[in-house]
């Protein structure tokens, strides 16, 4: 589902990423963990187009992202880890345009709304300005408008940063439905037994490369995840 | 922890025109120009300022009312840095983004106040010297200025400001009382902003008669000012006539006013910059959701952006106004209009109004903070399944639909009041169309090369960033350049030659424009 091959990007003459090469097949749920600059995020927003890379090839679902931006883009969504989403719009207004310019019609938009609001607790604030929200509505409404289309991946930074513990549990459900159907996740996340308990595979990023990847269990052994992420840390 | 506090503030201010200076992004050659760029802005401003300055020095040189020069630019710098800062002093002390962090710090309130005001006390002057210099220039020039004078006229120079901001201050203290006990914020800012334009036309309506009265009767002027205004008097008299007297009272007169308002606002800033406003919650009712195409999705948005920032409406729709006020002008008198063009020459009117509406529409551009407003929320139109153009097109639509309406409206009201010939009608529509699709593209091609993201309030982007000031001070260094033009070919190739080829001048750089837009433009905002 997503291939990354070679991927680096440099910032000036650091570089972010180097030479990092993951894939992650239809069903996976992929985490992604690393210190703070590693460079998880600069890998997710590669993956989802939003940034341009030096070298390297990113393929979602056999396209390349390259050659074919907008056709990877209809098969993903993208969650950042701040959810800055437009102030000036109300909650509805805000997924009726991701509705509009996926061009989901009309009454398969206006039950997916009804559907993913119900299940997140936002349906009675859809009306609200997104000024209004606070962080956690954000959030959920970032991920409702995330899932609005269907993606067949969904690329997630941090993405239970503000959600309380109902809509996290709404959230992991949704993740092993999505991959369930064929779907595939690659998340960041730095909460390592949540990775434990979701992940079916792990990545482990430092300084831009790659230094760890399997599926959990190979790749904590014997010891838990933080441990085994400890350890590779200080080597 | 004042200057730290204060160096963030004007750190921001600065970052907000040089920000891709200040990261190296920017070749030296883009530097000299830039450079050059603001000598010309400050010499077009400090020229048409000197300009309506001299016609009064002219007058009252030699004579003991050589006063009434500073008592007109303290007038100008006073009603240019209260409004050119009341809504700035508003965002930047109410309703500053790192205000919650700044509170949630051990820093005193009053450090924090101190810092905005010096902030925009730093700003009032930047206002105040545009037009001091100015007439200090005339002054020099056409009256004896003396050691004692360069002082005062320092000292008053640094006074105003105080005034200025102690005025601004009050008046977005109002605007932000008012506004926390109302709903929609928005709403009551455009009611707030109408007035103040109303004031402004007024003012400007009668600048001439104002001008000629000050000259003729300026004694009895200069007496009603010194009563009713008694600073800007003693701004004017310090400079001109300084005695102890008049020095002292000046002082007191500024910063007294000053030292109320910071009393006023350390009691209230606080409560003012915690208030939620507007928190009435409205329940959502699930209902028929609308569906668009995605090109008008993206247009929409931009539509909703657009009216749910009055500084943007009010920044990006002055010449609008003016062109719905020039179409009413003409259907109202009109009748009085063509009577005098049998006295006159036929050319007249017709390129008067062609470079007034060239002026309207260069001025009329929202394409040249577009991109910067998106600010963090970028991602969102990055992720989105579609195509650079198709943003940058929703960006242009929207300056056409905001701009094209009322220009057409006043040029083919002029075109049937005027009743001129066809050719003269045609470009009299033509020029001022290409000029106003001349400033969107151009608008849209300074904001790829001069982005700014990282702001604390959509003001800093949409008055002071450096793609607002290019395209806005471009253009109309563009439209002087084709009066130029006129002015010189006129006599030697006519009236509607010299339109022509303006005409012309104007379709080259709106093509070149959209050129370099396809062309480079794209990838550039590709790589943003």
């Amino acid at each position: 589902m997503l291939r990354i091959e070679h991927l680096t990007k440099t910032y000036g003459s650091k570089k972010a990423v180097d030479d990092l090469t993951l894939h992650i097949a239809p069903g996976e749920i992929y985490g992604f963990i690393g210190h703070n600059g590693a460079g998880k995020t600069t890998t997710i927003k590669a993956c989802c187009g939003i940034l341009q890379f030096d070298s390297g090839e990113i393929a979602i679902d056999g396209i390349s992202i390259k050659d074919d931006p907008l056709e990877c883009k209809r098969r993903l969504a993208y969650i950042p880890d701040s959810p800055d989403l437009y102030d000036f719009l109300s909650g509805i207004q805000y997924l009726n345009f991701i509705a509009d310019i996926y061009i989901i019609p009309q009454n398969i938009r206006e039950e997916r709304i009804a559907k993913y609001a119900e299940m997140f607790a936002l349906t009675s604030d859809l009306a609200q300005p997104i000024s209004a929200y606070s962080h956690g509505m954000k959030q959920k409404l970032a991920i409702i408008s995330a899932l609005i289309h269907e993606p067949k991946l969904m690329l997630l930074d941090e993405p239970f940063v503000g959600l309380d513990p109902i809509a996290s549990h709404t959230l992991k459900s949704l993740m092993r439905e999505l991959c369930d159907r064929g779907g595939a996740i690659f998340f960041s996340l730095h909460v390592l037994e949540v990775v434990e308990k979701l992940c079916d595979k792990v990545a482990i990023i430092r300084s831009g490369k790659l230094i760890a990847a399997g599926t959990t269990d190979e790749v904590r052994g014997n010891a838990s995840l933080e441990d085994v992420f400890l350890e590779l840390e200080e080597k | 922890m004042l200057r730290a506090l204060l160096a963030t503030r004007l750190k921001s201010l600065w970052f907000s025109m040089f920000s891709r200076m200040r990261q190296g992004k920017m070749s030296g050659g883009k530097k000299i120009a830039i450079g050059l760029f603001a000598i010309y802005v400050f010499a077009a401003i400090m020229f048409s300022l000197g300009g309506m300055l001299y016609g009064i020095a002219d007058a009252v040189a030699g004579t003991a009312y050589e006063y009434l020069i500073f008592l007109l630019a303290g007038t100008m710098a006073l009603t240019l840095s209260v409004l050119g800062s009341v809504f700035t002093a508003q965002k930047h002390l109410f309703d500053a983004s790192d205000n919650e962090l700044l509170l949630s710090m051990p820093i005193p309130m009053p450090m924090i106040l101190m810092s905005r005001l010096l902030m925009l006390w730093v700003l009032n002057q930047v206002y105040t010297l545009l037009v001091m210099i100015a007439a200090a220039v005339v002054y020099a020039l056409t009256c004896t200025l003396t050691l004692v004078n360069v002082l005062t006229l320092i000292l008053a120079t640094l006074l105003l400001p105080l005034l200025a901001l102690a005025i601004s201050c009050l008046l977005a203290f109002i605007f932000e009382l008012i506004s926390s006990k109302m709903h929609s914020k928005t709403a009551i800012t455009y009611i707030l902003t109408a007035v103040f334009l109303a004031a402004y036309f007024l003012v400007i309506a009668r600048a001439d008669t104002l001008l000629k009265l000050l000259i003729e009767k300026g004694p009895a002027f200069a007496e009603s000012i010194r009563r009713f205004f008694p600073p800007l008097y003693l701004f004017a008299v310090s400079i001109t006539m300084p005695t102890f007297t008049n020095v002292a009272l000046l002082i007191l007169w500024t910063v007294l006013p000053m030292v109320l308002a910071c009393v006023l606002l350390s009691k209230n800033l606080l409560k003012l910059m915690t208030t939620k406003k507007g928190a009435r919650k409205i329940v959502y009712r699930a209902e028929s959701l609308k569906t668009s195409s995605p090109s008008k999705a993206l247009l929409n948005r931009e539509w909703k952006r657009f009216f749910t920032l009055p500084i943007y409406v009010i920044n990006s729709t002055f010449g609008v106004i003016l062109e719905a006020a020039l179409a009413a002008g003409l259907l109202l008198k009109g009748s009085e209009l063509t009577s005098l063009m049998p006295e006159l020459p036929a050319h007249l009117f017709p390129a008067i109004v062609t470079a007034a509406l060239t002026f309207m529409g260069i001025v009329t551009c929202t394409t040249a903070a577009s991109i910067s407003l998106e600010g963090k929320r970028f991602w969102i139109l990055r992720m989105l399944p579609v195509t650079p153009w198709d943003i940058l097109r929703a960006k242009l639509n929207l300056n056409l639909l905001v701009g094209i309406p009322f220009l057409l409206l006043a040029s083919v009201t002029a075109v049937f009041v005027l009743r001129v010939d066809a050719a003269t009608a045609a470009l009299m529509i033509a020029i001022p169309l290409t000029a106003q699709v001349f400033a969107a593209v151009f608008g849209l091609c300074a904001n790829i090369m001069l982005p700014r993201f990282e702001w604390i309030n959509e003001a800093v982007v949409i008055k002071q960033s450096g793609s607002v000031s290019l395209s806005v001070f471009g253009g109309m260094g563009l439209a002087f350049l084709g009066y130029a033009m006129y002015g010189l070919l006129l006599d030697v190739i006519g009236s509607l030659a010299c339109m022509l080829i303006f005409e012309g001048v104007l379709l080259v750089l709106t093509v070149l424009s959209g050129v370099w837009l396809a062309a480079k433009g794209i990838k550039r905002f590709e790589a943003l």
